[in-house]
């Protein structure tokens, strides 16, 4: 009887709602993580990463992370554009963020992201808050980030712009039965400024002349998108126990630009408390409307050579061992360009180990 | 009349079957999170923000460049 109350208890605790997880279950815990992504286009990015996560009291949880993104590049994207040496870069990121759950069914949160680079610096301002209704079986969610861009360029000091963005997510989670959440997310941002890269130059070509001539890349200033995500997670019962996820994102843009992602992901436990995890994601996106291969004769008001906005596919796995604080995880990605002569594929190797540990 | 279908829907999602309390053990398991990794999937969404035109909807990606 003792033993049935303490775990009636213990999953009153421990389940709650429906959400992932709430202030109340945080524990005071440091983390730290190692990525190394490596690709065949001689970009290598190790990203060390540390912070701390900390319950103040049974309502308040403060958390603080920094990592350093260290860029060793000779990418063709890079090569052909401005620099006619390797890049190596740092980038330090900073986000720090705090939750307060004054009731067990509503919360607010707030967060700080700081990036700087010696060429660019990133500042993200975020506030959000949730209620749980229907006796908890179900979760709003609404956030809203304020995102503030500076441009500047190693080459030319007097280079200087800006962006500013700003983007509201409102979410949904619903419980449908003891073992499956359903979830839907609504995100639209509106992004006003200099999007385009400052070492990225676009050729034009003159059929009647061998002379290349290179201009600026230009980008619209105003960039506004929708983007809607639906998400099913559920707890198998085979004789194995493994745990899916699976959604489907769909985006559009003003700049025409327009994809889809499936994304797949089971967990199951091997024993002694060790659990394997396989993931999958496939990605397609049509062109932006101003991308071009190859500019002819006249220079376009806006023109990139930016890969990114061209047609592209992403396949991307991932295996995953996760082993009490111990997270590790081993995953290849390609990068399919349809329209860029330079390159059609770009592939990758990623591994990222991360450890949890509470005190 | 899209915010009407939206409320409709939410509405009928809602209207599921209550699952009390007690009967989450399952839908409490740390497997059931998302994102499952934080901050391995948080880094992962950076690298596709930077590689790929699509943006939100999955999880903050942080900022920077990623020019490369």
């Amino acid at each position: 009887m003792r033993l049935q109350l303490i775990t009636v208890a213990a999953v009153l605790l421990a389940a709650g709602s429906a959400r992932a997880q709430s202030v109340a279950d945080t524990e005071r815990a440091w983390n730290s993580g190692l990525r190394v992504y490596a690709d065949d286009d001689h970009v290598t990015v190790i990203t060390p990463s540390g912070g701390v996560v900390a319950p103040i009291g049974e309502a308040l949880v403060t958390d603080v992370a920094v990592a350093v993104d260290v860029v060793s590049a000779a990418s063709v994207d890079v090569l052909t554009q401005a620099s006619p040496a390797d890049v190596d870069e740092r980038r330090v990121e900073i986000d720090t963020g705090v939750a307060y759950a004054p009731t067990p069914t509503l919360g607010v949160r707030g967060r700080v992201i700081v990036s700087h680079e010696n060429d660019y610096d990133a500042l993200r301002l975020s506030a959000g808050g949730r209620i749980e209704v229907a006796q908890r079986n179900a979760t709003i969610d609404l956030a809203y980030t304020l995102a503030l861009d500076s441009v500047g360029s190693a080459v030319d000091d007097n280079f200087d712009e800006s962006r500013i963005g700003h983007q509201l997510t409102a979410s949904f989670t619903q419980i449908v039965d003891r073992q499956t959440y359903l979830d839907f997310v609504v995100d639209a941002q509106r992004s006003d400024g200099y999007h385009a890269n400052p070492y990225r130059l676009v050729p034009i070509v003159d059929p009647d002349s061998p002379a290349l001539m290179s201009v600026a890349e230009a980008t619209p200033e105003l960039r506004t998108s929708v983007a809607g995500l639906v998400r099913v997670r559920h707890a198998f019962d085979t004789p194995r126990r493994w745990f899916g996820s699976a959604y489907y994102r769909g985006y559009i843009d003003t700049w025409d630009v327009v994809s889809h992602t499936g994304y797949a992901h089971a967990i199951t436990p091997i024993g002694s408390g060790v659990q394997l995890g396989v993931q999958a994601r496939l990605y397609w996106q049509g062109a932006a409307e101003f991308y071009r291969a190859t500019y002819v004769d006249d220079v376009p008001e806006h023109r990139t050579r930016d890969r990114t906005l061209g047609g592209m596919t992403t396949v991307h796995g991932a295996i995953t061992v996760e082993a009490g604080w111990f997270v590790g995880s081993l995953g290849a990605a390609r990068f399919s360009f349809h329209d860029y002569p330079a390159q059609a594929h770009r592939s990758a190797l990623i591994v990222s180990t991360g450890t949890v540990v509470p005190f | 009349m899209r915010l009407l279908m939206v409320a409709v829907a939410l509405a009928l999602v809602a209207s599921c079957a209550r699952v009390k309390p007690y009967e989450r053990e399952v839908l409490a398991h740390p497997a059931m999170r998302q994102p499952a990794h934080p901050t391995i999937d948080s880094r992962d969404q950076h690298m596709f923000q930077v590689r790929e035109a699509s943006r939100g909807a999955i999880g903050a990606a942080g900022g920077g460049c990623g020019c490369n």
